[in-house]
């Protein structure tokens, strides 16, 4: 159970019940900032403590695929081994042994692990737009633009809603740079 | 194990800072911060069964911009007034823009800061930096938080409050059988 009191954020000092959950602004009444706190039920939730893995102790009983002498409570929903309670990740309602949980998060199958992505479609569209600013180097940026729009195709993108107009811009501005390249080096052949 | 796709829905606001651009979405059970960067995307996720509280005070930021546009307001029009010519009609215009920023900055009202608390952490939410958005946010949310987490009526709630505040030990609320056991980190007991 807690002992910290529910605070103001501005001053720190403890608030009543009644100037929470109010639904709007009222003033601090030591610091007469103008606050609202929203406080909800898990404020006072308390840890339930995680459960032992049982010893097998009769014959016949299945045991943890991870550890023999303990006894399994559930089967994995990625590989279906056998997991005692210690071994049992409960991950949103699936129950998942740690090794299902590693690879998950390491070949992106478990989203809600992921805390870092990279948006190759908005570097291919910087990639194509900003070296036009010096436009010698677009003969060189060009290509990686193509190759990071490419790629972007098969790579994840963000987690939230996103469109593919990045990524088609910049598979129309770099060739277009490119094709200026050819134009530009065929015109100087035909000159020499 | 197929990969998720989890739907996600955009809460009003942005927040922004020098290098980041700060956006809140609303998933099926927990909210998103995404702070983008430009090429990359970093996410927090707070579950709607954790969060403890979300507390909101008023700032004074959205003053200091609306004295500091203000201020370049009449110190344009002054200039404008002093000039003739092309010049007056230049700094008429320049005039006329700090006036729109100081409009807009006005119009969007009182600005916030606006924090979400879980037993592991304290967290900012700077796409909600203006107090009549927050409070938006916040009465669209709370239904949903409430419905993810065990049922407790206001008054119950008040008078827990009031309890903690008191120092004395409120009944505690333990999660019902085959639940997963929460293995975040909890205030001092008492």
């Amino acid at each position: 159970m807690t002992s910290v009191a529910v605070a103001c954020p501005h001053c720190r000092s403890s608030l009543p019940g009644a100037l929470c959950n109010t639904g709007a602004p009222t003033d601090c009444p030591v610091c007469d900032t103008a606050i609202q706190v929203e406080v909800f039920p898990a404020f006072f939730k308390v840890a339930s403590a995680s459960a032992a893995a049982e010893t097998i102790i009769d014959e016949g009983v299945s045991s943890c695929f991870y550890h023999e002498q303990k006894k399994a409570v559930v089967h994995c929903d990625g590989c279906g081994r056998f997991l005692c309670a210690l071994c049992n990740l409960d991950f949103n309602g699936r129950h998942l042994c740690p090794a299902c949980l590693q690879s998950g998060k390491k070949k992106g199958q478990i989203q809600q692990l992921e805390n870092r992505r990279t948006l190759y479609d908005s570097a291919a569209l910087t990639t194509a737009l900003a070296p036009m600013l010096f436009f010698p180097v677009t003969l060189i940026t060009a290509p990686i633009a193509i190759y990071l729009a490419i790629i972007s195709f098969w790579r994840p993108s963000s987690v939230v809603p996103r469109s593919r107009i990045r990524t088609y811009l910049a598979l129309i501005i770099a060739p277009l740079q490119l094709v200026g390249w050819v134009f530009i080096f065929y015109n100087m052949a035909q000159a020499s | 194990m197929p990969a998720e796709n989890i739907s996600y829905r955009r809460l009003p606001g942005t927040g922004s800072s020098a290098f980041e651009q700060v956006k809140l979405y609303q998933g099926p059970d927990h909210l998103l911060l995404v702070a983008s960067s430009g090429y990359n995307e970093n996410y927090k996720r707070f579950y709607f069964r954790d969060i403890q509280a979300i507390t909101v005070r008023a700032s004074a930021r959205g003053k200091v911009w609306n004295a500091i546009w203000g201020l370049l307001t009449l110190s344009a029009a002054a200039i404008a007034l002093q000039v003739g010519g092309v010049a007056f009609v230049v700094w008429s215009i320049i005039a006329g823009i700090f006036f729109i920023l100081l409009a807009v900055h006005f119009a969007f009202g009182p600005t916030c800061i606006c924090q979400i608390q879980t037993a592991v952490q304290t967290r900012p939410l700077p796409s909600l930096n203006r107090l009549r958005r927050a409070r938006k946010v916040i009465a669209r949310l709370r239904p949903i938080i409430e419905g993810a987490q065990e049922p407790m009526s206001s008054s119950e709630l008040s008078q827990r409050i009031d309890e903690t505040r008191r120092g004395a030990a409120p009944s505690p609320v333990v999660s019902p059988p085959g639940t997963s056991p929460d293995l975040s980190l909890q205030p001092p007991t008492a």
